[in-house]
Order: structure tokens, then C-alpha cells, then sequence
């Protein structure tokens, strides 16, 4: 039981981890209106930051570990995503002869 | 004494050991009185000669046991010496005084054409296609010259590399040339005995241009095309071509460049007159009897004279024999296709890498359908999902799911979807104008010099950074607005479910109308330039009476245009990286040739129906089908007291538009990021022309990337890349003409093409894009910026469309495509405007004649031919 919650810990963490992203390239994404979006943009970061914070200060001990597992294992796949995506195009051009 | 020089008339068909095939195909023609210009043929002994005076016989011995990484680099050598070093004075005698002969017999100064002729060009399937040289307009001081250079042709690293990859031992081929009086043509061009795309055997199709015949040739002119009977040589069809440019025969004084604009009163006159026509077909036809297979024949007219330049075998590759050296299974991608009706250049073809799942094969976009079929979960053989592919039709088909496919299935999607999540989510809610920062983007990688057109695709399409808005990845915002197919879905289970007997397209006309649309305001930028036109009587004059390129002369030159100009430069800067075929990098963007947009300011000058009508009678359409669905609904349990069900589909119908919206500016956008590309390529182009090291425009883009980076640092030079692009060029019209396959390794169904007879009419199918049924006159338009004249309720038929054609679909009454899906540009406008389409239906625009009665049902995708032009 104790390993099923502590994957279900797992799961919300890289959950939140997705939307705790999502949230901080709100900025970015619509920075050019962000005059006209800003209350919806800082929402978001302030709700699945509260969420994180708040869920986290709630579980105890391994749980509360997994979670940030959860957190941090997706926080690093995303960011291996653009890495491996350069590689795999740099591969390509250089199969195609460009350059 | 073994012959080192010959006349062509002392050579003949078997003479090609000696004289190389060219050569003797050449002498053959003569000797048997054809009208081929005189000259001569320094034979494959001298080119042996010569290499034994500068001792590179055991070199070329050497050659086949060298390692491969040494082979170019050995063959420099031999090149450079071959080229470099005088010929022995003997022979350097007999040539000079052959051509001394040729000017004496013509009692007049000539230039001449030297050629080589390949003692190995008849090798197997070994063409040899533009690997050794051709030189034009040699004068008697070039000539030895030119002739030591088309034998170091014979040493190019790319002669070497196409003989190794073929197997053929270097050693053993020889190299003669052929010395023939240029002919300065008039008129020039091509004749076919059989129609080498159809295979026909009942057509000769003849081509034509004014001035030489290269530009033909190498495609960088569009000639006037006839189709002639073979038995009668009747005219069967014939199309006059807008000739803008011509090689001319003749340099003015201070001229460098032979490619010259065609005088404004030439262009549009046909080349040829019916006697000349004639002529031409008897004598391809005499060339077919002569050597008893159909001919591609290359000819001339000088002084009203017919000159024979060359005439071989049609090699017709059909469009069965594409791909046929490919393993695997494709389909063309039918959301896809109007954009690639034609295949991409190479230069396009080697930057534009597609995502894994697409293959390009010779240069046509294909899918995948082995790599869909591992990915799918379904039950499905690979011919039910090509078929689905090919056809995309709006219902998706019912497979069974596959359960030991789950498993691993199940690992590779939640990676995927893990992948793409958060773009999923950042996504869901964006503001019109969101993607404005990619503009910026573009502006910032265009003035980048260090980036090379390479890197400008890496950076704007394909990897962005991490900290980039999502606006600056447009083609990852297409990705993730395909969602709208899953939201499209649950719309039509919602009214199908709860108002089955609705209207047929009431899904369409729900997901239709979104504000914000960029092709749609692009669309009324032309209409309000045009109003803009009309306010002023003479700008209205000057866009009606005029070609669009000379309008925009005059306009500039007219101080009333101002506002108009103004206008117009507005437009330009918000749509100038439009194009007519834009996914193509070699397509001038509207910036570059304003006229384009001027061709449909006239379109719409043309016309008074006005946009906003149509605009008007869908929105009003769309509130009536509220209405209708809300009546419905009131009949089933609670929708009267909450208006739950009405509410879902108003929400699900948002989605679609919001969805479809973004797909639409997404793909306005990343149009955008090829035009940067473009720029660059027209930079480097502009250099290369400038160091000659190129010498036509385009060219470029007949070249692969690192072929120009070898021409930017001195690796090549013009004489490596001449005949590559020349007959990249050649290569590229077949296949334009030809058309893709529709698919490679797997057998489609026959039931897209067939036209069948029915009570009288022909029908032709197709696929239904727009629902509605019409009847009335077709006009078969070909290029929007021709043929413009569309009255109103005729029916247009087209090869494809695209924002060009826009104005177009004001006036009529129903479309027929011949490429294209339901999410084509001719179906997604024709429901904007409530008319009738019917895409994909096959060679529409010659199964249907401009004056025939046809009646289009776009609820079926049938199109029936109900009284042909005479009748009608």
C-alpha cells in the first residue's frame, strides 16, 4: 500500500511539475500582451505553486519524497527534450550533407 | 592511320566506339539527310592520344585498386593536366583546320556548340546525365580550349563518383567531342513522339519558346505546349504561354547575360505558326521512323529553317517506376498535397528535413505507412491505412484495437505525451496575436549573417529554445492544434447523438466563422485594397488594363496611386512572405513581386460581389442552425429548463474554431520562417551570380547545400555545377508534369479515379470538402494570375489552389480540385462561402472543357459532366 501511494506521490508530483512549467513560460509566452493577460498569467503560477507548496507541506516523509521525485524527474526529462532534440537534428543535417 | 578527327557526315549509328553516342547519333541524322548543323568530331583516339603524351596511362590504371578516400583527389590531377597542358601541335592542327573547313563550307563567321560524346555512354542504365560538359558559343580562339575541357570533364569528382557507384572501371571509357555551327534560333524547342508522361502513342507533343532552347530545356521559361494527332497532325490541344524570358541568340553590345525579358508584344503571341508546327511534327516523326522508337526531339528554327539539334530514345520513366527502387510503404499525405503539387527543388528537398514518420521520394512528401502502422493501436493492414491517408476523409474509420499491441504502445505514448505536455497546455488558451513575437524572431535570424539558411531552419522551424514564447514555434502550435480532429469528433457524437436529422454539414458550418483568422484578413486586405483601387478611376484603369507587372511601373510613376502605393505597402508588410506555392523555398514572395498581389486586387476589380456577403450568409446560416438545434433539443429530458446539451456543443464548436484558427495562423506564420530562409539563399545566390560562379537566377536552387557552400568557398566553381543543374532542372520538370504517385510499395484501391458513364453523363469522383449540390458552366483556370475571368455561377476547376485563388471563390458557383482533402485551402474557403467543392478528383482539368454543363454535389464528391462545351 505504502509503495502504491508513494507512486501515486510520484505521479502528482510530475503532474504538477507539468503544470508548475506550463505555468512559467506563461510570461514569456504571451509577454508582448502581457498588459492585457496578466492576472491570468500570475494566477497560474500562484495556484500550482501553492498547490506544490501546500501538497508538499501536507505529506509526510516518503511520500512528501516521492513527490518531489515526481517533481524533479520530470523537471528533467523536459529539459533534456530540447538537448536531445538539437541532437537528433544536428544528426539529420549532417546525414543530409548540409552545411 | 586511325582517325583522330572526323566530319559528322563521315560517321554513323555504329561509328559510336569511335565518336561516342552523341556523336554518332548525330552523323547518323546527317548522312541521312536530316537537317542537322554541320560539323565535326575530334574521335575518342585523340582523347587517347593525348593521354599517352602526358603519360597518364598508368595513373588511370592505378585508379580502380586506389583507396576510395585518394580517388578524387588522384583524378584532380589527371583533370587539371588534361586541361592545362597543350594539346600535341599535330592534333591541335587537325582540329583548327577541321574548323577552318566548317567556317569555309558556311562562307560566313560562326561560333560553335562543343559537346562531349561519351565512348561509354551507352553503358546499361549508366545515363551519365550532366556529368561531362557542354560549352555554347565557343569562337575559334576557345575552341582547343574547350575541347581539353570537356575531356577533364570526364575527371570530375562527380564523373568518378557516378561511375563508381555504377561499377564502371575508369579506365575504361573514352571521351570524343563534338564541334557543331551554333544556330541562332528564333524559335526553339522540344518534340516528343509519344507523349512521355501518358505513354501515349496517338500524341506528338511539341514545345516551343522564342530563342534558344536551353531556357526551354532547363525549365526556366514555360513554353507554349502543343498536342498534336499523330495520324493527321491535328491540332488536339494547345496552350500559348506567358514567355517572359528567352536566351537570345544574339549578345548586344555590352550585354554579358543571354537571358533576356521577351518583348511585352511577344509574350503571349505563339511561337510557332501552324506551317511551322507542321514541320516540326514531320520531321520528329521522320526521326522515330528512322531509328524505330518514339524520339525526344531538340530543334531549332533559324531564318524560317528547321535545324535538327539532337534526337534521342524517349526514356519515359512512368509514375509507376517511381520509387521503385524504394523499399517500404508511402502514401501521399492528402492534408498535404495541395501544398507539393509539385516536387520540391533540390535545394528545398535537402534543407526542409521532415519529422520522422515523412520521406521524400524524389522530392514528393510521402508518409510513412509502415512507421504509422507500429505506432497505431489498431488492427489495421497497411493498404485500409493508406487508404485512410490518402482519402483523410471526416468520419474516422472504425478499427478494432489491437491488444498485444497495447503494452508497448501505452510506454511509447505516455512518452509522447509526457513530451509534448506542457505545449499541450500552453497552448490551451492563447490570445489572438500570440505568435506576432515570431515576426520578430524572423527579423532577428534574417540579419543574421552567421547563420546560413541551414541554421535559419533549425532555428525558426525545427529546435527552438528553451526560453522562446510559444509563438516562436509555430510548427510546434500546428502539432498541437490538431487537436481540433478530437474536438471535431466529439462535436459530431454530441449532434448527431441528440439532433440525428440536423443538416448534413452541421458540424462545418458550427466549427466556421472564427474571427482572427490570418488568411481570412489577408483575404480582405486584397478586398480593401481594391476598394482603395476603385475609389480612384485611374488606378482602377491602370490595374485593368495593364499585365500586373507593368500596372505596378505605371502606378509608381502616377502621383494619384499614392494612397493606393501606401496601402499596398502596408499589406506587404504584414503578407509579404506570402507566396504562390510558398512551401516551396524557390516561390517569390509577394514582397519580391508585388504584381502577384495586383493580380488579385484585379481579380477582385473583376468581380462585385462583395466578400462580406458571403461572410454575412454564413453567419446567418450559423444562427439559423443554432436556432434549429436549440428547437430540437427542447423536446429531450431537462434541455429546456438548463440548456445543458446546446451549451456542450457551443463549447465544443468553440474549440474547433479556436483549434482551427490556430492551425491556420500557425501555418501563416512558419510560411513566414521559409521566406527568411529564402532571403538567405537569395543572398548567397546574389554573391555567387556576382563572383559568376553562378550564372542564371534560380539556379541555385538546383543545387544542394553543401554544393553551395562548395561554390561560397572555392571547392567548386561554375563548370562543376553547370550540367548538375541543368539537369536537376530537366529532371524537375518530368516530374512536375508527371505528378506523384499516390503511393510507393502499396496498392490503393482504384476507386478515387475512374470517370464512369451514367445515363448519358460522364461522372468523375472525388472527395466531398464542401457540402452543397450546383449545376452550371465550368471554367477550367489553370494560374489565378492568367486567366482571371470567372463569371458569376460558373463552376471553377482548378488544378489546385491556394490564397491566390481567393477572389476567385467570390464569383463561383460550386469548385472542382484536382488535389486536395478536406482540410484543403479550396475546402476550408468553400465552406467559408457556402458553395459546393468537390477535391482529389483525378485530371479534372482535362476531363472537364471550359463551357461544359457539369453539376458538382459536394455531399457525395461526385462531379457530372452533363453536356460537353459544343452542347451545352
Amino acid at each position: 500500500m505504502t509503495a502504491l501511494l508513494q507512486f501515486a506521490a510520484f505521479v502528482l508530483g510530475s503532474y504538477l511539475s507539468i503544470r508548475m512549467i506550463a505555468a512559467l513560460h506563461g510570461p514569456v509566452d504571451v509577454w508582448h500582451m502581457i498588459g492585457k493577460t496578466w492576472p491570468r498569467v500570475v494566477a497560474e503560477i500562484v495556484v500550482w505553486g501553492a498547490a506544490i507548496a501546500v501538497i508538499a507541506w501536507l505529506m509526510e516523509g516518503t511520500y512528501r519524497t516521492a513527490f518531489f521525485w515526481g517533481l524533479a524527474v520530470y523537471l528533467v526529462f523536459y529539459l533534456s527534450l530540447l538537448p536531445l532534440g538539437r541532437l537528433y537534428w544536428a544528426r539529420r543535417r549532417s546525414e543530409r550533407d548540409i552545411d | 592511320m586511325t582517325a583522330l578527327v572526323l566530319s559528322l557526315d563521315e560517321v554513323g549509328a555504329g561509328d559510336a566506339v569511335l565518336v561516342g553516342g552523341k556523336g554518332a547519333n548525330l552523323g547518323e541524322l546527317l548522312r541521312n539527310g536530316f537537317p542537322v548543323p554541320p560539323g565535326f568530331v575530334v574521335c575518342a583516339h585523340a582523347y587517347a592520344r593525348v593521354l599517352e603524351v602526358l603519360d597518364l596511362g598508368a595513373a588511370l590504371r592505378q585508379l580502380d585498386s586506389a583507396p576510395p578516400e585518394e580517388i578524387v583527389q588522384r583524378c584532380a590531377v589527371i583533370r587539371e593536366r588534361l586541361e592545362n597542358q597543350d594539346l600535341p601541335g599535330d592534333l591541335a592542327e587537325l582540329i583548327l583546320a577541321a574548323h577552318g573547313r566548317l567556317i569555309e563550307s558556311r562562307g560566313r563567321p560562326i561560333v560553335c556548340a562543343v559537346r562531349s560524346s561519351a565512348t561509354a555512354e551507352d553503358l546499361g542504365a549508366a545515363s551519365f546525365a550532366g556529368q561531362h560538359g557542354t560549352y555554347y558559343y565557343v569562337a575559334a580562339a576557345q575552341l582547343l580550349k574547350k575541347v581539353r575541357q570537356c575531356w577533364g570533364s570526364l575527371w570530375s569528382p562527380e564523373a568518378v563518383s557516378y561511375r563508381a557507384t555504377h561499377g564502371i572501371d575508369h579506365a575504361s571509357v573514352s571521351m570524343a567531342v563534338v564541334v557543331q555551327e551554333m544556330i541562332a534560333s528564333e524559335v526553339s524547342g522540344v518534340s516528343f513522339t509519344a507523349n512521355p508522361v501518358s505513354g501515349a502513342r496517338d500524341e506528338v507533343i511539341i514545345e516551343s519558346s522564342w530563342g534558344m532552347g536551353a531556357a526551354i530545356v532547363d525549365g526556366r521559361v514555360t513554353p507554349d505546349s502543343y498536342v498534336l494527332e499523330r495520324a493527321d497532325l491535328r491540332v488536339r490541344s494547345q496552350r500559348v504561354a506567358d514567355k517572359r524570358l528567352m536566351v537570345a541568340a544574339h549578345l548586344e553590345a555590352g550585354q554579358s547575360a543571354r537571358l533576356e525579358e521577351v518583348p511585352h508584344a511577344m509574350r503571349l503571341r505563339e511561337s510557332l505558326t501552324p506551317d511551322l508546327l507542321r514541320t516540326v511534327a514531320q520531321w520528329s516523326l521522320k526521326c522515330e521512323s528512322h531509328f524505330g522508337k518514339p524520339q525526344d526531339v531538340e530543334w531549332a528554327i533559324c531564318d524560317g529553317c528547321f535545324y535538327l539539334l539532337q534526337s534521342r530514345p524517349i526514356t519515359v520513366m512512368g509514375r509507376e517506376d517511381i520509387g521503385r527502387d524504394v523499399t517500404g510503404k508511402y502514401v501521399l499525405f492528402k492534408p498535404l498535397v495541395e501544398n507539393f503539387t509539385d516536387p520540391y527543388t533540390p535545394l528545398s528537398n535537402n534543407l526542409l528535413m521532415l519529422p520522422p514518420g515523412f520521406r521524400s521520394i524524389h522530392s514528393w512528401v510521402y508518409v510513412d505507412v509502415d512507421a504509422l502502422l507500429r505506432l497505431l493501436p489498431f488492427k489495421v493492414s497497411a493498404v485500409a491505412l493508406a487508404e485512410h491517408l490518402y482519402s483523410f476523409e471526416q468520419d474516422a474509420p472504425a478499427w478494432k484495437v489491437s491488444i498485444s499491441k497495447l503494452p508497448a504502445l501505452f510506454v511509447r505514448g505516455l512518452v509522447f505525451l509526457l513530451a509534448i505536455a506542457v505545449l499541450l497546455l500552453r497552448t490551451r488558451a492563447l490570445p489572438d496575436g500570440a505568435l506576432d513575437s515570431y515576426r520578430a524572431l524572423c527579423a532577428k535570424v534574417d540579419v543574421d549573417s552567421s547563420m546560413s539558411p541551414g541554421d535559419a531552419v533549425v532555428r525558426l522551424l525545427l529546435v527552438p529554445k528553451l526560453s522562446d514564447p510559444v509563438g516562436n514555434m509555430p510548427l510546434m502550435i500546428n502539432l498541437a492544434a490538431a487537436r481540433f480532429m478530437s474536438r471535431m469528433r466529439i462535436l459530431r457524437r454530441l449532434v448527431r447523438r441528440w439532433a440525428p436529422d440536423v443538416r448534413a454539414d452541421a458540424e462545418t458550418l458550427l466549427g466556421s466563422g472564427s474571427e482572427g483568422v490570418l488568411s481570412a484578413e489577408m483575404g480582405r486586405g486584397i478586398w480593401a485594397l481594391a476598394q482603395e483601387a476603385n475609389r480612384n478611376p485611374r488606378v482602377r484603369a491602370m490595374l485593368l488594363a495593364q499585365a500586373p507587372e507593368r500596372a505596378l511601373a505605371e502606378l509608381k510613376r502616377t502621383p494619384e496611386a499614392a494612397a493606393f502605393l501606401r496601402d499596398l505597402d502596408a499589406f506587404l508588410a504584414q503578407n509579404g512572405h506570402r507566396a504562390i506555392k510558398e512551401f516551396e523555398l524557390r516561390s517569390p514572395r509577394w514582397e519580391e513581386n508585388p504584381a502577384v498581389v495586383l493580380g488579385m486586387v484585379r481579380n477582385y476589380l473583376l468581380i462585385e460581389t462583395e466578400p462580406s456577403i458571403h461572410e454575412k450568409k454564413a453567419t446567418e446560416a450559423r444562427a439559423a442552425l443554432i436556432d434549429d438545434l436549440r428547437a430540437r433539443l427542447q423536446a429531450l429530458p431537462l434541455e429546456r429548463a438548463f440548456g445543458l446539451r446546446l451549451r456542450l456543443i457551443l463549447f465544443f464548436a468553440e474549440q474547433v474554431r479556436y483549434f482551427l484558427k490556430m492551425r491556420e495562423n500557425s501555418r501563416f506564420y512558419y510560411i513566414m520562417g521559409f521566406g527568411v530562409v529564402r532571403k538567405k539563399v537569395l543572398r548567397i545566390e546574389s554573391e555567387l551570380m556576382r563572383q559568376a560562379k553562378l550564372k542564371c537566377k534560380d539556379d541555385i536552387f538546383f543545387l544542394l547545400a553543401n554544393e553551395v557552400t562548395g561554390l561560397q568557398t572555392g571547392r567548386l566553381q561554375w563548370l562543376d555545377v553547370e550540367d548538375r543543374i541543368r539537369e536537376r532542372r530537366i529532371e524537375h520538370i518530368r516530374l512536375c508534369k508527371m505528378g506523384p504517385p499516390k503511393s510507393i510499395g502499396i496498392e490503393l484501391p482504384r476507386k478515387y479515379a475512374p470517370a464512369t458513364q451514367h445515363e448519358g453523363a460522364t461522372t468523375l469522383q472525388g472527395q466531398p470538402a464542401s457540402p452543397g449540390a450546383f449545376e452550371g458552366l465550368a471554367r477550367v483556370i489553370l494560374d489565378p494570375s492568367i486567366d482571371v475571368e470567372l463569371a458569376p455561377g460558373e463552376v471553377l476547376v482548378a488544378p489546385y489552389t491556394d490564397p491566390a485563388w481567393t477572389p476567385l471563390f467570390l464569383t463561383a458557383g460550386a469548385a472542382v480540385v484536382e488535389v486536395g482533402s478536406y482540410l484543403s485551402h479550396a475546402g476550408t474557403v468553400a465552406r467559408e462561402f457556402g458553395m459546393p467543392c468537390v477535391v482529389d478528383v483525378a485530371e479534372a482539368t482535362h476531363k472537364i472543357r471550359t463551357g461544359d454543363r457539369i453539376a458538382v454535389d459536394g455531399n457525395l464528391g461526385s462531379v457530372r459532366i452533363l453536356a460537353p462545351k459544343a452542347d451545352a
